[in-house]
Protein backbone atom coordinates (compact mmCIF):
# COMPACT_ATOMS: atom_id res chain seq x y z
CA UNK A 1 0.00 0.00 0.00
CA UNK A 2 2.79 2.39 0.85
CA UNK A 3 4.77 1.51 -2.21
CA UNK A 4 1.38 2.25 -4.25
CA UNK A 5 0.84 5.40 -2.83
CA UNK A 6 4.91 6.57 -3.41
CA UNK A 7 4.47 5.37 -6.94
CA UNK A 8 0.86 7.54 -6.83
CA UNK A 9 2.54 10.61 -5.40
CA UNK A 10 5.83 10.48 -7.84
CA UNK A 11 3.56 10.54 -11.06
CA UNK A 12 2.20 13.68 -9.87
CA UNK A 13 5.15 14.89 -9.10
CA UNK A 14 6.40 14.37 -12.71
CA UNK A 15 2.94 15.77 -14.05
CA UNK A 16 3.25 18.71 -12.23
CA UNK A 17 6.93 19.11 -13.02
CA UNK A 18 6.51 18.98 -16.66
CA UNK A 19 8.44 21.71 -17.83
CA UNK A 20 7.46 22.32 -22.01
CA UNK A 21 9.77 24.83 -23.72
CA UNK A 22 9.40 25.95 -27.52
CA UNK A 23 12.18 25.50 -29.70
CA UNK A 24 12.65 25.98 -33.38
CA UNK A 25 16.03 24.24 -35.92
CA UNK A 26 19.44 25.52 -34.16
CA UNK A 27 19.58 27.06 -37.50
CA UNK A 28 16.51 29.37 -37.48
CA UNK A 29 17.14 32.84 -37.34
CA UNK A 30 14.71 33.39 -34.82
CA UNK A 31 15.65 34.50 -31.45
CA UNK A 32 13.78 34.42 -28.05
CA UNK A 33 10.18 34.78 -28.46
CA UNK A 34 7.47 36.69 -26.48
CA UNK A 35 4.51 34.81 -24.73
CA UNK A 36 2.28 36.46 -27.27
CA UNK A 37 4.41 35.33 -30.10
CA UNK A 38 3.83 32.16 -29.22
CA UNK A 39 0.19 32.23 -28.21
CA UNK A 40 -0.09 33.76 -31.62
CA UNK A 41 1.82 30.75 -33.85
CA UNK A 42 0.05 28.17 -31.93
CA UNK A 43 -3.50 29.62 -32.51
CA UNK A 44 -2.72 29.79 -36.43
CA UNK A 45 -3.22 34.01 -36.07
CA UNK A 46 0.49 34.62 -36.63
CA UNK A 47 2.20 32.62 -40.04
CA UNK A 48 4.99 34.93 -39.95
CA UNK A 49 7.21 36.09 -37.10
CA UNK A 50 10.01 38.42 -36.92
CA UNK A 51 10.33 37.75 -40.80
CA UNK A 52 10.42 34.17 -40.63
CA UNK A 53 7.23 32.09 -42.07
CA UNK A 54 6.55 29.65 -38.98
CA UNK A 55 4.63 26.45 -38.88
CA UNK A 56 3.79 24.96 -35.46
CA UNK A 57 3.65 21.41 -35.16
CA UNK A 58 1.71 19.57 -32.06
CA UNK A 59 2.73 16.78 -29.53
CA UNK A 60 0.32 14.36 -29.63
CA UNK A 61 -3.13 14.64 -28.00
CA UNK A 62 -3.34 13.02 -24.50
CA UNK A 63 0.20 13.72 -23.73
CA UNK A 64 1.35 15.33 -20.48
CA UNK A 65 3.43 17.74 -22.14
CA UNK A 66 0.83 18.98 -24.36
CA UNK A 67 -1.57 19.29 -21.86
CA UNK A 68 1.09 21.39 -20.12
CA UNK A 69 2.20 23.54 -23.10
CA UNK A 70 -1.38 24.57 -23.98
CA UNK A 71 -2.05 25.40 -19.93
CA UNK A 72 0.67 26.92 -19.02
CA UNK A 73 1.52 29.29 -22.60
CA UNK A 74 -2.16 29.35 -23.58
CA UNK A 75 -4.38 29.10 -20.34
CA UNK A 76 -6.57 26.51 -22.17
CA UNK A 77 -7.75 22.75 -21.39
CA UNK A 78 -7.62 20.02 -24.45
CA UNK A 79 -10.99 20.81 -24.50
CA UNK A 80 -11.15 24.57 -24.68
CA UNK A 81 -8.65 23.81 -27.78
CA UNK A 82 -10.39 21.65 -29.72
CA UNK A 83 -13.70 24.06 -29.36
CA UNK A 84 -11.25 26.86 -30.58
CA UNK A 85 -10.22 25.16 -33.78
CA UNK A 86 -13.80 23.96 -34.62
CA UNK A 87 -14.59 27.72 -35.10
CA UNK A 88 -11.32 28.30 -37.46
CA UNK A 89 -12.07 24.95 -39.42
CA UNK A 90 -15.71 25.25 -40.15
CA UNK A 91 -15.43 28.98 -41.09
CA UNK A 92 -12.23 28.68 -43.24
CA UNK A 93 -9.76 30.33 -40.56
CA UNK A 94 -7.14 27.77 -40.09
CA UNK A 95 -6.08 24.40 -39.13
CA UNK A 96 -4.69 23.31 -36.09
CA UNK A 97 -0.73 22.47 -36.01
CA UNK A 98 -0.29 19.60 -37.55
CA UNK A 99 0.46 16.89 -35.03
CA UNK A 100 3.65 14.36 -35.11
CA UNK A 101 3.57 10.81 -33.76
CA UNK A 102 6.00 10.91 -31.34
CA UNK A 103 8.83 13.13 -29.06
CA UNK A 104 10.87 11.65 -31.39
CA UNK A 105 9.72 12.73 -34.51
CA UNK A 106 9.32 16.55 -33.10
CA UNK A 107 13.20 16.31 -32.53
CA UNK A 108 13.70 15.60 -35.80
CA UNK A 109 11.00 17.54 -37.93
CA UNK A 110 12.15 20.78 -36.03
CA UNK A 111 15.97 19.93 -36.21
CA UNK A 112 15.64 19.46 -40.07
CA UNK A 113 13.49 22.54 -41.01
CA UNK A 114 13.60 26.19 -40.19
CA UNK A 115 10.23 27.37 -40.64
CA UNK A 116 9.10 24.66 -37.97
CA UNK A 117 8.01 25.75 -34.70
CA UNK A 118 7.55 22.60 -31.48
CA UNK A 119 7.33 22.35 -27.91
CA UNK A 120 9.27 19.43 -25.69
CA UNK A 121 9.54 18.44 -22.37
CA UNK A 122 13.25 20.33 -21.91
CA UNK A 123 14.77 17.32 -20.62
CA UNK A 124 14.86 16.07 -24.37
CA UNK A 125 16.04 19.12 -26.33
CA UNK A 126 18.51 17.78 -28.65
CA UNK A 127 21.85 20.27 -30.18
CA UNK A 128 20.14 20.17 -33.36
CA UNK A 129 17.53 22.85 -31.59
CA UNK A 130 16.77 25.94 -30.00
CA UNK A 131 15.09 26.87 -27.18
CA UNK A 132 13.08 30.06 -28.21
CA UNK A 133 10.85 30.29 -25.11
CA UNK A 134 10.25 28.61 -21.48
CA UNK A 135 7.35 29.25 -19.43
CA UNK B 1 24.47 -12.18 -32.49
CA UNK B 2 25.43 -8.78 -34.18
CA UNK B 3 29.11 -9.97 -33.17
CA UNK B 4 28.76 -13.52 -34.17
CA UNK B 5 27.75 -12.13 -37.90
CA UNK B 6 30.29 -9.91 -38.00
CA UNK B 7 33.04 -12.93 -36.83
CA UNK B 8 32.17 -14.99 -38.98
CA UNK B 9 33.17 -13.09 -41.81
CA UNK B 10 36.69 -13.00 -42.89
CA UNK B 11 36.58 -9.43 -44.65
CA UNK B 12 34.91 -7.88 -41.56
CA UNK B 13 37.09 -10.03 -39.52
CA UNK B 14 40.42 -8.49 -41.21
CA UNK B 15 39.41 -4.73 -41.17
CA UNK B 16 40.92 -2.59 -38.12
CA UNK B 17 38.53 -1.39 -35.36
CA UNK B 18 38.75 2.09 -36.36
CA UNK B 19 37.46 1.31 -39.91
CA UNK B 20 34.14 -1.02 -38.46
CA UNK B 21 33.65 1.91 -36.10
CA UNK B 22 34.19 4.54 -38.75
CA UNK B 23 31.49 2.17 -41.08
CA UNK B 24 29.33 1.67 -38.64
CA UNK B 25 28.50 5.14 -37.89
CA UNK B 26 28.20 5.93 -42.09
CA UNK B 27 25.25 3.73 -41.66
CA UNK B 28 23.97 5.27 -38.56
CA UNK B 29 24.26 8.31 -40.39
CA UNK B 30 22.11 7.08 -43.17
CA UNK B 31 19.88 5.23 -41.29
CA UNK B 32 18.89 8.54 -39.44
CA UNK B 33 19.11 10.36 -43.46
CA UNK B 34 16.41 7.57 -44.89
CA UNK B 35 14.18 8.30 -41.48
CA UNK B 36 13.98 12.06 -42.02
CA UNK B 37 13.02 11.56 -45.50
CA UNK B 38 10.32 9.04 -44.25
CA UNK B 39 9.21 11.68 -42.19
CA UNK B 40 9.06 14.60 -44.86
CA UNK B 41 7.34 12.08 -46.91
CA UNK B 42 4.63 11.32 -44.53
CA UNK B 43 4.42 15.10 -44.21
CA UNK B 44 4.18 16.10 -47.18
CA UNK B 45 1.10 12.96 -47.58
CA UNK B 46 -0.59 15.05 -44.91
CA UNK B 47 -0.19 18.53 -46.57
CA UNK B 48 -1.51 17.24 -49.89
CA UNK B 49 -4.56 14.56 -49.25
CA UNK B 50 -8.00 15.89 -48.68
CA UNK B 51 -9.26 16.76 -44.85
CA UNK B 52 -12.39 15.85 -43.89
CA UNK B 53 -13.80 16.94 -40.77
CA UNK B 54 -17.80 17.00 -39.09
CA UNK B 55 -19.72 18.08 -36.38
CA UNK B 56 -23.17 16.99 -35.16
CA UNK B 57 -25.73 18.40 -32.45
CA UNK B 58 -28.41 16.05 -31.12
CA UNK B 59 -30.73 17.70 -28.86
CA UNK B 60 -34.47 17.81 -27.62
CA UNK B 61 -36.44 20.96 -27.09
CA UNK B 62 -39.69 21.81 -25.24
CA UNK B 63 -41.60 24.96 -24.62
CA UNK B 64 -44.08 26.17 -21.85
CA UNK B 65 -46.59 28.16 -22.84
CA UNK B 66 -50.41 29.20 -23.11
CA UNK B 67 -52.32 30.04 -25.72
CA UNK B 68 -56.19 29.65 -26.08
CA UNK B 69 -56.29 28.10 -29.13
CA UNK B 70 -54.14 27.12 -32.16
CA UNK B 71 -50.53 26.35 -31.16
CA UNK B 72 -47.31 27.90 -30.74
CA UNK B 73 -43.67 27.71 -30.91
CA UNK B 74 -40.44 28.68 -30.72
CA UNK B 75 -38.06 30.46 -33.28
CA UNK B 76 -36.18 27.21 -33.03
CA UNK B 77 -39.09 25.24 -33.58
CA UNK B 78 -39.37 24.37 -29.64
CA UNK B 79 -43.01 23.64 -28.82
CA UNK B 80 -45.34 21.82 -26.36
CA UNK B 81 -44.17 18.08 -26.61
CA UNK B 82 -40.75 17.37 -26.39
CA UNK B 83 -39.06 17.21 -30.03
CA UNK B 84 -35.99 16.17 -31.44
CA UNK B 85 -36.01 17.84 -34.47
CA UNK B 86 -35.40 21.50 -33.71
CA UNK B 87 -32.06 21.06 -32.13
CA UNK B 88 -30.27 18.23 -34.56
CA UNK B 89 -28.07 19.22 -37.21
CA UNK B 90 -24.99 18.12 -39.09
CA UNK B 91 -22.31 18.62 -41.40
CA UNK B 92 -19.23 17.28 -43.09
CA UNK B 93 -16.08 19.46 -44.30
CA UNK B 94 -14.00 18.54 -47.18
CA UNK B 95 -11.05 21.05 -47.67
CA UNK B 96 -8.90 20.00 -50.88
CA UNK B 97 -5.31 21.33 -51.28
CA UNK B 98 -5.03 22.16 -54.80
CA UNK B 99 -1.49 23.80 -54.82
CA UNK B 100 0.18 25.36 -52.21
CA UNK B 101 -1.88 28.53 -52.49
CA UNK B 102 -4.99 27.26 -53.74
CA UNK B 103 -7.72 25.45 -51.29
CA UNK B 104 -11.41 24.54 -52.33
CA UNK B 105 -14.04 23.56 -49.56
CA UNK B 106 -17.01 22.09 -49.58
CA UNK B 107 -19.40 21.84 -46.16
CA UNK B 108 -22.59 19.59 -46.93
CA UNK B 109 -24.82 20.73 -44.46
CA UNK B 110 -28.42 18.87 -43.07
CA UNK B 111 -30.76 19.84 -40.19
CA UNK B 112 -33.94 18.56 -38.65
CA UNK B 113 -35.44 22.13 -39.12
CA UNK B 114 -35.23 21.49 -42.63
CA UNK B 115 -36.19 17.85 -42.89
CA UNK B 116 -32.44 16.84 -43.01
CA UNK B 117 -32.47 17.48 -46.63
CA UNK B 118 -28.69 18.12 -47.70
CA UNK B 119 -27.45 21.56 -48.71
CA UNK B 120 -24.26 23.04 -49.64
CA UNK B 121 -23.68 25.32 -46.53
CA UNK B 122 -19.87 26.56 -47.85
CA UNK B 123 -18.31 26.03 -51.63
CA UNK B 124 -15.39 27.92 -52.20
CA UNK B 125 -12.20 28.30 -53.52
CA UNK B 126 -9.82 30.06 -51.20
CA UNK B 127 -6.27 31.54 -52.42
CA UNK B 128 -3.79 32.35 -50.49
CA UNK B 129 -1.73 35.53 -51.89
CA UNK B 130 0.57 35.49 -49.19
CA UNK B 131 1.16 34.71 -45.17
CA UNK B 132 -1.07 37.65 -44.68
CA UNK B 133 -3.76 37.98 -47.53
CA UNK B 134 -6.32 35.43 -48.39
CA UNK B 135 -9.20 35.22 -51.04
CA UNK B 136 -12.63 33.36 -50.68
CA UNK B 137 -15.04 32.97 -53.84
CA UNK B 138 -17.88 31.00 -53.94
CA UNK B 139 -21.09 30.08 -51.29
CA UNK B 140 -20.28 31.26 -47.77
CA UNK B 141 -21.91 31.75 -44.31
CA UNK B 142 -22.73 35.80 -44.01
CA UNK B 143 -19.95 36.99 -41.16
CA UNK B 144 -22.48 39.09 -39.92
CA UNK B 145 -22.05 38.86 -35.84
CA UNK B 146 -19.47 36.94 -33.83
CA UNK B 147 -20.48 33.64 -33.74
CA UNK B 148 -22.58 33.96 -37.47
CA UNK B 149 -20.21 31.59 -39.12
CA UNK B 150 -20.46 28.50 -36.86
CA UNK B 151 -23.56 28.73 -35.92
CA UNK B 152 -24.93 25.35 -36.37
CA UNK B 153 -21.26 23.64 -35.16
CA UNK B 154 -22.83 23.16 -30.75
CA UNK B 155 -19.38 22.33 -30.41
CA UNK B 156 -17.74 25.31 -31.27
CA UNK B 157 -20.07 27.71 -28.42
CA UNK B 158 -20.75 27.21 -24.68
CA UNK B 159 -24.82 27.85 -25.19
CA UNK B 160 -26.88 24.76 -26.46
CA UNK B 161 -28.06 27.46 -28.83
CA UNK B 162 -27.08 31.21 -29.42
CA UNK B 163 -29.34 33.90 -28.13
CA UNK B 164 -31.83 34.45 -31.18
CA UNK B 165 -32.45 37.97 -30.44
CA UNK B 166 -29.09 38.69 -31.84
CA UNK B 167 -29.09 35.10 -33.92
CA UNK B 168 -32.20 34.72 -35.03
CA UNK B 169 -32.97 38.68 -35.80
CA UNK B 170 -31.84 38.48 -39.52
CA UNK B 171 -31.88 35.24 -40.80
CA UNK B 172 -29.46 35.65 -43.48
CA UNK B 173 -27.32 32.44 -43.68
CA UNK B 174 -25.85 31.92 -47.12
CA UNK B 175 -24.56 34.25 -49.53
CA UNK B 176 -22.84 33.57 -52.84
CA UNK B 177 -19.76 36.16 -52.35
CA UNK B 178 -16.58 37.04 -52.75
CA UNK B 179 -14.31 37.59 -49.64
CA UNK B 180 -10.95 39.11 -48.81
CA UNK B 181 -9.00 38.86 -45.52
CA UNK B 182 -5.82 40.63 -44.42
CA UNK B 183 -4.52 39.21 -40.66
CA UNK B 184 -1.75 41.90 -39.41
CA UNK B 185 -0.24 41.94 -35.50
CA UNK B 186 0.88 45.33 -34.13
CA UNK B 187 3.13 44.24 -31.36
CA UNK B 188 1.07 41.98 -28.69
CA UNK B 189 -2.50 42.72 -30.95
CA UNK B 190 -3.75 40.56 -33.69
CA UNK B 191 -5.94 41.40 -36.30
CA UNK B 192 -8.40 40.41 -39.16
CA UNK B 193 -9.75 42.55 -41.34
CA UNK B 194 -11.98 41.23 -44.07
CA UNK B 195 -14.71 42.84 -46.95
CA UNK B 196 -17.22 40.59 -48.54
CA UNK B 197 -19.38 41.73 -51.60
CA UNK B 198 -22.36 39.45 -52.88
CA UNK B 199 -25.90 38.98 -52.74
CA UNK B 200 -28.61 36.43 -51.16
CA UNK B 201 -32.09 35.50 -50.96
CA UNK B 202 -33.03 35.52 -47.45
CA UNK B 203 -36.06 33.04 -46.12
CA UNK B 204 -38.07 35.25 -43.34
CA UNK B 205 -39.14 32.46 -41.83
CA UNK B 206 -42.37 30.85 -40.21
CA UNK B 207 -43.39 34.28 -38.65
CA UNK B 208 -44.18 35.84 -41.95
CA UNK B 209 -44.84 33.23 -43.95
CA UNK B 210 -41.70 32.39 -45.53
CA UNK B 211 -41.97 35.81 -47.46
CA UNK B 212 -38.47 35.90 -49.69
CA UNK B 213 -36.21 39.05 -49.15
CA UNK B 214 -33.91 39.09 -52.30
CA UNK B 215 -30.48 41.00 -50.80
CA UNK B 216 -28.54 42.46 -53.80
CA UNK B 217 -25.09 44.35 -53.81
CA UNK B 218 -24.49 42.36 -50.48
CA UNK B 219 -21.53 43.87 -48.64
CA UNK B 220 -19.70 44.45 -45.52
CA UNK B 221 -16.92 44.86 -43.70
CA UNK B 222 -15.57 42.99 -40.47
CA UNK B 223 -12.46 43.72 -38.55
CA UNK B 224 -11.66 41.65 -35.60
CA UNK B 225 -8.78 42.12 -32.97
CA UNK B 226 -7.05 39.61 -30.69
CA UNK B 227 -5.02 40.08 -27.66
CA UNK B 228 -4.35 37.69 -24.68
CA UNK B 229 -7.77 36.24 -23.76
CA UNK B 230 -9.67 39.33 -25.27
CA UNK B 231 -11.53 39.24 -28.89
CA UNK B 232 -13.10 42.86 -29.77
CA UNK B 233 -15.10 42.60 -32.92
CA UNK B 234 -16.84 45.32 -35.04
CA UNK B 235 -18.96 44.26 -38.33
CA UNK B 236 -21.21 46.55 -40.61
CA UNK B 237 -23.16 45.12 -43.69
CA UNK B 238 -25.66 46.64 -46.14
CA UNK B 239 -27.43 45.55 -49.13
CA UNK B 240 -30.09 46.32 -50.87
CA UNK B 241 -33.23 44.48 -50.13
CA UNK B 242 -36.58 43.90 -52.30
CA UNK B 243 -39.41 41.29 -51.41
CA UNK B 244 -42.42 40.99 -54.12
CA UNK B 245 -45.59 42.28 -53.42
CA UNK B 246 -47.27 38.79 -52.93
CA UNK B 247 -45.10 37.89 -50.58
CA UNK B 248 -45.61 41.38 -48.46
CA UNK B 249 -49.02 40.15 -48.80
CA UNK B 250 -48.89 36.74 -47.17
CA UNK B 251 -46.39 38.27 -44.29
CA UNK B 252 -49.84 40.47 -43.10
CA UNK B 253 -49.20 43.48 -44.89
CA UNK B 254 -52.47 44.18 -46.43
CA UNK B 255 -52.33 45.46 -49.99
CA UNK B 256 -54.89 47.88 -49.56
CA UNK B 257 -51.92 50.06 -47.71
CA UNK B 258 -50.05 50.31 -50.84
CA UNK B 259 -46.75 49.36 -49.46
CA UNK B 260 -43.94 48.10 -51.37
CA UNK B 261 -40.57 47.36 -50.61
CA UNK B 262 -38.06 47.86 -53.54
CA UNK B 263 -34.59 47.94 -52.82
CA UNK B 264 -34.64 49.43 -49.70
CA UNK B 265 -31.36 50.14 -48.03
CA UNK B 266 -31.04 48.09 -45.32
CA UNK B 267 -27.69 47.82 -42.56
CA UNK B 268 -26.65 44.86 -39.77
CA UNK B 269 -24.12 46.43 -37.36
CA UNK B 270 -22.60 44.25 -35.06
CA UNK B 271 -20.02 45.21 -32.04
CA UNK B 272 -19.13 42.13 -30.09
CA UNK B 273 -16.14 41.56 -27.27
CA UNK B 274 -15.23 38.09 -25.38
CA UNK B 275 -13.04 37.19 -22.78
CA UNK B 276 -11.84 33.80 -22.38
CA UNK B 277 -9.12 32.69 -19.97
CA UNK B 278 -10.09 29.40 -19.48
CA UNK B 279 -10.99 30.37 -16.22
CA UNK B 280 -14.08 32.54 -17.17
CA UNK B 281 -16.27 32.86 -19.91
CA UNK B 282 -17.74 36.59 -20.71
CA UNK B 283 -19.67 37.15 -24.36
CA UNK B 284 -21.21 40.10 -24.97
CA UNK B 285 -22.75 41.60 -28.48
CA UNK B 286 -25.19 44.42 -29.52
CA UNK B 287 -26.61 44.32 -33.14
CA UNK B 288 -29.04 46.53 -34.97
CA UNK B 289 -30.93 45.91 -37.99
CA UNK B 290 -32.33 48.86 -39.73
CA UNK B 291 -34.48 48.85 -42.74
CA UNK B 292 -34.59 52.49 -44.67
CA UNK B 293 -37.89 52.13 -44.97
CA UNK B 294 -41.55 51.48 -42.97
CA UNK B 295 -40.45 47.97 -41.97
CA UNK B 296 -40.01 48.27 -38.34
CA UNK B 297 -36.05 48.13 -37.35
CA UNK B 298 -34.60 46.41 -34.43
CA UNK B 299 -32.10 46.67 -31.81
CA UNK B 300 -30.64 43.58 -29.54
CA UNK B 301 -28.05 42.51 -27.47
CA UNK B 302 -27.16 39.89 -25.43
CA UNK B 303 -24.66 39.35 -22.17
CA UNK B 304 -22.99 36.13 -21.28
CA UNK B 305 -20.77 35.09 -18.23
CA UNK B 306 -19.91 31.17 -17.50
CA UNK B 307 -17.08 29.69 -15.24
CA UNK B 308 -15.25 26.41 -16.25
CA UNK B 309 -15.08 24.25 -12.74
CA UNK B 310 -13.35 21.03 -14.42
CA UNK B 311 -15.32 19.46 -16.73
CA UNK B 312 -18.27 22.05 -15.83
CA UNK B 313 -19.46 25.03 -17.32
CA UNK B 314 -22.31 26.95 -15.20
CA UNK B 315 -23.50 29.83 -17.09
CA UNK B 316 -25.93 32.72 -17.13
CA UNK B 317 -27.15 34.48 -20.15
CA UNK B 318 -29.56 38.14 -20.12
CA UNK B 319 -30.99 38.83 -23.65
CA UNK B 320 -33.09 41.70 -25.21
CA UNK B 321 -34.23 42.55 -28.32
CA UNK B 322 -36.78 46.19 -28.92
CA UNK B 323 -38.34 47.80 -32.40
CA UNK B 324 -36.30 51.06 -33.25
CA UNK B 325 -37.83 53.48 -35.17
CA UNK B 326 -41.59 52.31 -35.58
CA UNK B 327 -43.42 54.25 -38.13
CA UNK B 328 -46.62 55.65 -35.96
CA UNK B 329 -48.41 56.51 -39.65
CA UNK B 330 -48.94 52.87 -40.37
CA UNK B 331 -51.94 50.64 -38.26
CA UNK B 332 -51.10 49.28 -35.07
CA UNK B 333 -51.75 45.68 -36.06
CA UNK B 334 -49.11 46.10 -38.59
CA UNK B 335 -46.06 46.86 -36.72
CA UNK B 336 -47.19 44.29 -33.90
CA UNK B 337 -46.97 41.96 -36.51
CA UNK B 338 -43.44 43.08 -37.59
CA UNK B 339 -41.90 44.46 -34.84
CA UNK B 340 -39.87 42.57 -32.47
CA UNK B 341 -39.67 42.74 -28.56
CA UNK B 342 -38.53 40.27 -26.29
CA UNK B 343 -36.18 39.91 -22.75
CA UNK B 344 -34.57 36.63 -21.93
CA UNK B 345 -32.82 34.98 -18.78
CA UNK B 346 -31.26 32.20 -19.54
CA UNK B 347 -29.23 29.58 -17.19
CA UNK B 348 -26.98 26.91 -18.71
CA UNK B 349 -24.56 24.03 -17.80
CA UNK B 350 -22.10 22.33 -20.26
CA UNK B 351 -20.26 19.36 -19.36
CA UNK B 352 -17.52 17.77 -21.59
CA UNK B 353 -17.80 13.96 -21.48
CA UNK B 354 -14.57 13.67 -23.69
CA UNK B 355 -12.32 15.80 -25.38
CA UNK B 356 -14.65 15.87 -28.58
CA UNK B 357 -18.21 15.57 -27.24
CA UNK B 358 -20.19 18.22 -24.94
CA UNK B 359 -23.32 17.84 -23.45
CA UNK B 360 -25.44 20.89 -22.33
CA UNK B 361 -28.64 21.93 -20.66
CA UNK B 362 -30.24 24.93 -20.93
CA UNK B 363 -33.09 26.74 -19.53
CA UNK B 364 -34.27 30.32 -21.26
CA UNK B 365 -37.40 32.57 -19.87
CA UNK B 366 -39.09 35.05 -22.42
CA UNK B 367 -40.40 37.76 -21.32
CA UNK B 368 -41.52 41.40 -21.95
CA UNK B 369 -42.88 40.79 -25.64
CA UNK B 370 -45.20 43.96 -25.39
CA UNK B 371 -45.71 47.23 -23.63
CA UNK B 372 -46.95 50.55 -24.02
CA UNK B 373 -45.64 51.22 -27.40
CA UNK B 374 -45.63 47.62 -29.28
CA UNK B 375 -47.73 44.67 -28.64
CA UNK B 376 -46.25 41.29 -30.35
CA UNK B 377 -45.25 37.60 -29.18
CA UNK B 378 -41.40 37.94 -29.34
CA UNK B 379 -39.82 35.07 -31.45
CA UNK B 380 -42.56 32.67 -31.11
CA UNK B 381 -44.64 32.10 -33.61
CA UNK B 382 -48.38 31.85 -33.20
CA UNK B 383 -51.20 29.60 -35.22
CA UNK B 384 -54.78 30.96 -33.68
CA UNK B 385 -54.73 33.23 -30.65
CA UNK B 386 -51.41 34.89 -29.61
CA UNK B 387 -49.87 33.91 -26.33
CA UNK B 388 -51.97 34.07 -22.94
CA UNK B 389 -49.35 35.49 -20.65
CA UNK B 390 -46.66 37.31 -21.20
CA UNK B 391 -43.51 35.02 -20.82
CA UNK B 392 -43.16 31.41 -21.84
CA UNK B 393 -39.83 29.17 -21.19
CA UNK B 394 -38.13 27.09 -23.54
CA UNK B 395 -35.99 23.83 -21.86
CA UNK B 396 -33.05 22.69 -24.52
CA UNK B 397 -31.10 19.24 -24.24
CA UNK B 398 -28.52 18.32 -26.51
CA UNK B 399 -25.09 16.62 -27.33
CA UNK B 400 -22.48 18.47 -29.47
CA UNK B 401 -19.32 16.65 -30.97
CA UNK B 402 -16.78 17.06 -33.69
CA UNK B 403 -15.05 14.55 -35.80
Amino acid sequence: MKRIMFSLLLMLATTVQADPVVVVSANSSLGALTQDEVRQIFNGQARRVSGVSVKPLDLPSRGDAREAFYQQVLGKSAEQMKSYWARMIFTGRGMPPREVSSEQEMVMLVGSNRNFVGYLDASQVTPDLKVVYRP
Amino acid sequence: MLGATLSASPLWAQTPESDLQQRLLDYEQRLEQLEKQQFDKTLDDAADRIRINGFLSAGVSRAELETTSGSASYIDGADDTWSHDSLTRAGVQFNARLSDRAEAVVQLFASGADEFNAELQWAYLDYQFSDAVSVKAGRIVAPFYMHSQYIDVGYAYPWASLPAEVYQLAPVKTMEAVEASWRFTTGPVSHRLSGFWGSSTVDGGDRVANAQFQADDLSGLNFTSYWRNWTLRAAYSAADVSVSQDDLAAAGVPPILGLSFDEVYTYFAGLGLQYDDGSWFFSAEKARLDFGNWYPSSESGYVTVGKYLGKWMPMVTWAEVNPRDLDRSLPAALNNGLAEQQKSWTGGLRYSLSEAIALKGEVSYYYDFSDSEVSTSGFFVTEGAPLEDDHATVIRLSADLVF
